[in-house]
């Protein structure tokens, strides 16, 4: 897909995040494209799951500053339209009483309930189970999966939801390597074959150059340094933005990996 | 051979009706005729499978709101607000069923919005709320005690035989009817929001995400429950844990073939826990016949061992 003319799904305009008492993130004018992955980098505090819960709508903003979902003022989506534009994975998802892994990932087939039926949702969800290596869990109770697999399970029910963006509140945090792994391939294979969007914020450095195009970090300031990969991640900003000397390394196959000096 | 939904659901209305079939044939009166069964039973077994179905869906939507399995209108002292009120009413020197159950409502209300002040919303703190709802059941029960003390001599006896009201002081049809139509309509808005409360099982967040307009939807869980709890206790007094008891019964049926689905489970408290009341109302007036035991009593005797069994199961609950 050609980067610079895909059309512009997410716009944020002066837009400022604010917890009581400080301002995290000041003025972000922020464009994302279609198809492009971004990771948000930062430090713990920084701002980052709020800028996540804000621009998926699930918390009001109350600084200045507006969000805009393929055009449209997120004030003026409705809440079922704004179901089909993004999916929002929060970092430690809930479940309910005796609710099952495949309960949730049901679930999120809710904004296309009326255009399918019972048989087609489950095979849906079951597919989506399995993309993310969680099938054999389907029938598990929700309180006996690890952390991992949980986290695993609600990407699954991000995948089943079938939106054109992904908001993704660290994914990687409780998966173990070879998942993380895996997970950061199928968001390609997704993002390339569908066009899909993909924004997750990321503490695993070493992961930025394995899956994402375009990177947001969070500096200390209230300010922000944002662009693709190749431009603004390297050693010199990392360290600026999450305030530890941080080091360039090839791998044998001359992949660049940052890690922590 | 695995049931389905729709089968389960079937049933449960047939068992319904058995209960109710079964609780008018059986009685302390052994030479039954028509009219002991028609104007004497008939009313009290209608009132109490209202009564009964009400309580349990006022517990399952309790339940899913503040997200804790424990949560009941009596536990969480929704059905003590209800006692407040509707005792307000009568101390107050109102009368009548319109005023009286208007009163209840509006303590049930008021203790719901009170847990919400408290506690900062219903379904962040799942222990602090429980805690919150067991000290206001009983500072209601202490406060409906001393309004009884305060009362004039003329509204006293009203009140004392309202508190200890029992399913036995149903003889007017004119109640039997209006807890009958509040189940009914009750149970029509509840299954028409079934699906969407089912999502609120993932969480407020996840539920927004999915379009679903969560604080409509759970205010109008607030409001249900509590018209619920309290057209119940206006009808016939505090009965505890068929709010409880019913819905964990209802998902252990279905949880392992349909997940906690409240598109069922809902529904079929209204039935579960209105032949569960029948039933144990049948008992209550039978069992030390001609005498009768408040139905509360059997309830209670049922229903705090499966409260304390199910406590114990339920370790890995506690955040």
């Amino acid at each position: 897909m050609n980067q610079s003319s895909s059309s512009i799904i997410l716009e944020t305009k002066n837009l400022d995040i604010q917890v009581p008492g400080r301002t995290l993130i000041k003025d972000l004018n922020w464009t994302v494209r279609e198809g492009e992955r971004w990771c948000l980098i930062g430090r713990n505090g920084a701002g980052k799951s709020t800028l996540l819960r804000i621009i998926a709508g699930v918390q009001k903003n109350t600084a200045p500053g507006e969000v805009f979902w393929q055009g449209q003022s997120l004030f003026n989506f409705d809440p079922e339209g704004l179901a089909k534009v993004r999916a929002y994975a929060e970092q430690s998802p809930i479940g309910g009483v005796g609710l099952r892994a495949i309960d949730a990932v049901l679930a999120a087939r809710w904004p296309w309930h009326q255009e399918e039926s019972d048989v087609e949702r489950l095979e849906l969800a079951m597919n989506a189970l399995a993309l993310c290596d969680v099938r054999h869990l389907a029938l598990s109770q929700w309180q006996n999966l690890s952390g991992g697999e949980r986290q695993r399970v609600a990407l699954a029910a991000c995948f089943a939801q079938n939106t054109r963006a992904l908001i993704l509140d660290e994914p990687t945090s409780h998966l173990d390597v070879g998942h993380q792994i895996t997970l950061l391939n199928t968001l390609v294979e997704r993002s390339e074959s569908c066009g899909q969007t993909i924004i997750a914020s990321l503490h695993e450095i070493g992961l930025i150059g394995r899956g994402f195009t375009h990177a947001l970090m969070l500096l200390d300031d209230a300010s922000y340094l944002l662009g693709t990969v190749a431009e603004i991640v390297n050693p010199a900003n990392l360290e600026k933005s999450l305030g530890h000397p941080i080091v360039e390394a090839r791998t044998s196959t001359g992949q660049i990996i940052y890690v922590a000096a | 051979m695995k049931p389905s939904k729709a089968i389960l659901f079937i049933l449960l209305v047939i068992f319904s009706l058995a209960s109710m079939a079964l609780a008018l044939l059986i009685g302390s009166v052994s030479n039954a005729d028509a009219t002991i069964i028609y104007q004497l039973r008939l009313p009290r077994v209608l009132a109490a499978f209202a009564v009964g179905g009400l309580l349990a869906m006022s517990g399952s939507l309790l339940q899913v709101l503040t997200r804790n399995p424990l949560a009941e209108p009596s536990v969480l002292g929704v059905s003590g607000g209800a006692s407040v009120g509707a005792l307000a009413v009568l101390m107050l020197g109102g009368a009548g069923t319109f005023w009286v159950a208007g009163g209840a409502w509006l303590g049930a209300v008021v203790v719901m919005l009170l847990l919400w002040g408290l506690v900062g919303g219903y379904a962040t703190h799942p222990s602090r709320l429980l805690l919150a709802g067991v000290m206001i059941a009983t500072g209601c029960g202490a406060i409906s005690t001393l309004m009884i003390a305060f009362a004039s001599n003329v509204a006293m006896p009203g009140m004392i035989h309202w508190l200890m009201g029992d399913l036995d002081s149903v003889i007017s049809l004119e109640a039997v009817g209006a807890v009958l139509g509040v189940w009914l309509s009750v149970l029509l808005i509840v299954w028409k929001l079934s699906p969407k409360i089912h999502l609120l099982q993932l969480g407020t967040d996840k539920a927004i995400t999915l379009g679903i307009d969560v604080s409509y939807i759970q205010w109008m869980m607030v409001f249900l429950s509590a018209l619920s709890a309290a057209a119940a206790v206006s009808i016939a007094g505090s009965i505890g844990f068929v709010g409880l008891l019913v819905p964990h019964v209802l998902r252990a049926l279905i949880i392992k073939q349909h997940g906690p689905d409240q598109k069922f489970l809902l529904p079929a408290s209204a039935f579960l826990g209105g032949s569960f009341l029948v039933l144990s109302d049948m008992f209550a007036r039978t069992i030390i016949a001609p005498a009768q035991l408040p139905v509360g009593v059997i309830t209670a005797l049922i229903g705090v061992p499966s409260f304390l069994w199910l406590l114990s199961r339920l370790r890995h609950w506690s955040s």
